[in-house]
């Protein structure tokens, strides 16, 4: 038998006596407070930047719909459920990741999914500077960020491990910007479009797509497509960025290591 | 900043204001509001009609990144304030007490025509930390053909932007907030919330407003060394640190500015001054020697543009600001004008917004602060070292997307 999931709203959009938005820990206060009274579907209304929202929940059928702009640090530390943004989301999205989703049906802004360990994180327009950055996997878990137009500067910089695919929709020329896997050891960065050898920063590489690849890429762009529809056209080459090594600065700082 | 700096800011007006002498200062602030982690916000908006906006709507946008604040500082700054007196210069003055005032008003007498001068109203807030200081505006002209005029060797601008420095530099307790026509600077210590209300922000109607909301790092939270920070029409909202500070400082004092507002922004209000306005450059030029391109990216550029970066990169090299920042620029010569710019390396957040209709643009460091006012705007952001150009009248010039030196003028 379906167990009845209650909807639960939360407006944040009333200012306070100040003048400002709700303050970001009242907020974060009734969804927490929801979610220990066991509800697992929460709608938020008119959210104004408020910072941290859903950061750390863990229930893996928690949904959370974000309508507004939700602010900086949205879902940080999320170790699992759904978060769906129905807008753009600021800064720093996804920040430190551990597992569950998040869907952004609108851009990201600058440093998307930094240091992400695990989880998925789509987001169907561009996002900014610095994405996925030091991103990393443990024994096979990894995060995956997928982003469907382009993005700019330090994509996957110090990446450690995990898996970014960006798609460039209706992007002319490369949809990454310039020093691309800029110093990282580990992992995989996919580009629906020519990645030039300019834009490639210090230690990363360009590789040929195996089968494997292809496949990754294939289970990526299904999860992208159910998430906001349409069809992303599959026979554009893509680019794969690579670690030339796992130790990139190996005795850059002292010449003893090995 | 070095210590000299720290300890001059601490004299801030010791005993301007007694509006509160009797009563209480100490106001139990509720825990969710208590200074923490933040940076500064900056905010702007501007109407390509020209038509007026009121400062509701830029109280509005700023305090919605409360987050973002400490207290310590933050400011306005409105463009089309005065048509009756548009071809007058409009010198807004922080008093520390009548003393001061009278001082700058015997300097002010020798140099320029004053056409009127009125008290700023202002509305001291409980919650704010006295002392206040007295707010005056004036609106002058120039005394050209006089001695002094002669002597100084200037022109108009130059001569009233010396006029500026001397008072800000000789005059004890008196700083000149802001110095251009038609436009002024309501700025101050205290929660952006709290300087809106203290001004009254909501009285005043522009077609062009810019704000921020400070948290300082390196430099004293003080009246005068709020932001926006102006000279003549120039008005700068800095978010940032500019660690170049010590080489852009000598470059601007070389060229006759003074730094005494005890913070690392004023120099890139000079830059601008300097490099735009007495020098000549266009915007995107100037934008490109605060935030060069790396030398291996010029590389890459057509011919044209190679010469021309590269010698941007040697002639204006200490006008290069290293650090991260984003500013917001206001002008008005020769029409209103609204810049965006970052960092190259886009270390500090911006992002743009235009109205469903094409004619209200917007800047910030959050887009909650956009879709506060304009819940229909496209966002778009700029990229790094790339400025956004906005002008009444003509729209968006540039969106800062574009190959560097595009619509340059």
């Amino acid at each position: 038998m379906n167990k009845e999931v209650e909807n639960m709203m939360i407006d944040a959009g009333h200012r306070n006596d100040l003048g400002h938005p709700l303050d970001y820990r009242e907020l974060n206060r009734q969804i927490r407070e929801a979610i220990c009274e066991g509800k697992e579907r929460l709608i938020l209304m008119n959210v104004m930047g408020q910072r941290y929202i859903a950061s750390a929940t863990s229930n893996p059928n928690m949904r959370i719909e974000i309508h507004g702009t939700p602010g900086n640090d949205l879902g940080a530390f999320l170790n699992g459920g759904t978060i769906e943004v129905f807008g753009n989301a600021q800064d720093v999205t996804a920040n430190t990741m551990n597992d569950g989703r998040i869907i952004v049906h609108g851009n990201s802004g600058d440093i998307t999914g930094l240091a992400a360990r695990g989880g998925t994180l789509l987001v169907k327009g561009n996002s900014g500077y610095r994405v996925g950055i030091h991103i990393k996997e443990f024994e096979g878990v990894g995060p995956n960020l997928v982003i469907g137009g382009f993005v700019n500067d330090y994509l996957g910089e110090y990446m450690a491990g995990g898996t970014i695919l960006i798609l460039g929709q209706g992007v002319e020329g490369s949809p990454v910007g310039l020093h691309v896997g800029a110093g990282m050891h580990g992992g995989r960065i996919y580009v629906r479009g020519p990645v030039g050898k300019h834009q490639l920063g210090p230690a990363a590489c360009l590789a040929e797509m195996t089968d494997k690849d292809l496949k990754k890429v294939d289970s990526l762009i299904d999860q992208y497509e159910k998430a906001f529809g349409g069809d992303v056209d599959r026979s554009i080459e893509y680019s794969k960025v690579i670690p030339l090594d796992s130790r990139p600065f190996r005795g850059h700082y002292d010449s003893t290591t090995i | 900043m070095d210590r000299d700096y720290m300890q001059t800011a601490t004299l801030s007006f010791p005993e301007a204001s007694s509006v509160f002498a009797e009563q209480s200062y100490v106001v139990e602030i509720p825990d969710c509001h208590k200074p923490r982690m933040g940076s500064c916000g900056i905010a702007g908006c501007i109407n390509i009609d020209g038509s007026m906006i009121s400062g509701s709507k830029i109280e509005k946008m700023i305090t919605t990144m409360s987050e973002r604040e400490n207290g310590l500082g933050s400011g306005f700054v409105a463009y089309g304030l005065f048509p009756d007196f548009a071809e007058e210069y409009c010198m807004q003055f922080l008093f520390e007490n009548e003393d001061s005032q009278a001082q700058t008003e015997e300097l002010m007498s020798n140099w320029v025509y004053m056409i009127k001068d009125e008290k700023v109203p202002t509305f001291p807030q409980r919650s704010m930390m006295p002392p206040f200081p007295l707010v005056r505006r004036y609106f002058v002209r120039p005394k050209k053909g006089t001695e002094v005029y002669i002597r100084t060797g200037l022109n108009e601008e130059d001569y009233m932007v010396r006029l500026v420095m001397s008072i800000n530099e000789t005059v004890p307790g008196s700083y000149c907030v802001s110095s251009g026509k038609d436009m002024a600077v309501f700025k101050g210590s205290g929660y952006a919330r709290e300087i809106a209300k203290f001004y009254d922000i909501s009285r005043y109607k522009g077609s062009m407003w810019l704000s921020h909301s400070r948290f300082p790092t390196n430099s004293p939270g003080w009246w005068a060394g709020s932001h926006p920070i102006s000279i003549l029409d120039w008005s700068i909202c800095h978010n940032g640190e500019i660690t170049s500070y010590g080489v852009n400082r000598k470059l601007v004092e070389m060229a006759g500015y003074k730094c005494t507002l005890l913070t690392d922004s004023e120099v890139v209000t000079y830059l601008w001054d300097l490099m735009v306005r007495r020098h000549r450059l266009p915007p995107t030029a100037a934008a490109f020697a605060m935030a060069p391109w790396y030398y291996k990216d010029i590389e890459r550029l057509p011919d044209n543009e190679r010469r021309l970066a590269n010698q941007l990169r040697i002639t204006y090299k200490e006008a290069f600001l290293n650090g991260p920042f984003s500013i917001l620029v206001g002008r008005s010569d020769p029409v209103v004008t609204m810049m965006a710019l970052a960092d190259r390396k886009k270390l500090r957040p911006l992002v743009m917004g235009v109205s469903g209709d094409g004619n209200s643009v917007y800047a910030a460091s959050e887009e909650c602060a956009i879709k506060s006012v304009q819940g229909d705007a496209e966002m778009w952001a700029t990229r790094a070292g790339n400025p956004a150009i906005v002008k009444v009248g003509e729209g968006i010039v540039r969106r800062g997307t574009e190959a560097p030196f595009l619509g340059a003028i």
